[in-house]
């Protein structure tokens, strides 16, 4: 989350009087092996809501320690997106990125040979969703905490609103079980 | 239905030089904490570092990259430490310029390691500066009841400040 964002909700969070402008909308908490994660419907939050928040804790069945966590919108699977991520893995930092992309790769979590209960986390910011004057851009920060920590940015070359924001795996096929994925909303302006 | 969330659960403002602070009995009934501050410390080089539950067993991994005054980028790791490395290298914060936001995701489970993410940054414009992205491990399966975040050469400085949050994860 960007400083800037953690001052607004700090400021409402210790003025509300007992209410802030930061909303849980939904949770999906696996109970088996699933293939992908979809918040849909959001159309139903744009009159309320200015911005969306993606924060999870998941692991994927991929043959090794980490996975990428990625992202679509609206069911968008043509080459309409590009990606950026710095990220550390404990040797060197690294840059890579993406354009013409068919998803966005953001953050790193744990796979199928990390130990076994680690997880790895991630808080994704998509901002601006529903206005449909301006191209979707997302950003995040996430990692599994010893292998991967990673910093990323996307953008979604389409001005359509966001109504749908699909997860998926980079390699591996599922999440595991106890992977949690929930959707925050900020709220507009009064 | 949404739920409100990001609820101030504690805070402290530091009257008097500490070298610790510890947030204890934590309310379980969210599903992340958010942990932000601003710091300094009473002395020169020093290093800021967190510990949960008052474990001091070799239970953290650590992952880190970071950028210095020096124009160097680096990332480090550590596995089976006895803390999180919250600034990873030496940086001198002798004003309230260091800025931090731990997010500790799904502390009040107990079938998963613990993860925190962490954004650290220091600006002195004299002495040594840095911007740290972390995330760490705690490998325990037990519910996060408590936070210590200390200073492990100095005081923290007077005016020092902690804010702990709660995010909700059920509606």
């Amino acid at each position: 989350m960007s400083f800037m964002l953690l001052g607004i909700l700090n400021s409402q969070a210790a003025g509300g009087g007992g209410g802030t402008d930061f909303d849980l909308l939904e949770t999906t908490t696996l109970a088996t092996a699933t293939s992908s994660v979809t918040f849909s419907g959001l159309g139903s939050y744009a009159s309320e809501y200015d911005h969306l928040q993606v924060r999870f804790v998941a692991r994927t069945n991929r043959g090794s320690s980490v996975d990428i966590v990625i992202m679509t919108l609206n069911g968008d699977t043509g080459s309409n997106y590009s990606w950026h991520s710095l990220g550390g893995n404990g040797g060197a930092v690294e840059s890579t990125a993406g354009s013409s992309q068919v998803k966005i790769n953001t953050v790193g979590v744990t796979a199928a040979t990390a130990t076994g209960s680690a997880m790895g986390v991630g808080v994704l910011d998509i901002l601006d969703f529903a206005n449909t004057s301006k191209n979707t851009t997302v950003r995040g920060l996430g990692g599994e905490g010893r292998y991967d920590v990673r910093l990323i940015s996307g953008a979604w070359f389409n001005t359509a609103a966001v109504t749908s924001i699909t997860l998926d795996q980079n390699i591996g096929t599922t999440f595991n079980s106890t992977s949690r994925f929930s959707l925050y909303g900020i709220k507009k302006a009064v | 239905m949404a739920t409100p969330t990001y609820t101030l659960i504690d805070s402290v403002t530091l009257g008097s030089g500490v070298s610790s602070v510890t947030f204890s009995s934590i309310d379980q009934n969210f599903g992340d904490l958010v942990l932000v501050g601003q710091i300094g410390s009473s002395g020169g080089l020093t290093r800021f570092k967190m510990r949960l539950n008052s474990d001091s067993g070799t239970n953290y991994n650590n992952v880190l990259m970071q950028a210095t005054d020096s124009n160097t980028i680096g990332s480090t790791s550590s596995a089976d430490g006895n803390r999180f490395d919250i600034n990873g290298g030496t940086y001198t914060e002798s004003a309230l310029t260091s800025l931090f936001t731990a997010q500790l995701m799904d502390y009040s489970a107990t079938d998963k390691h613990k993860v925190a993410l962490i954004r650290f940054n220091s600006v002195t414009g004299t002495f040594a500066e840095g911007v740290v992205a972390f995330a760490g491990r705690y490998a325990s399966t037990s519910a996060v009841t408590a936070i210590q975040i200390y200073n492990t050469d100095y005081d923290f400085l007077v005016g020092s400040t902690f804010f702990l949050y709660g995010i909700a994860k059920e509606l």
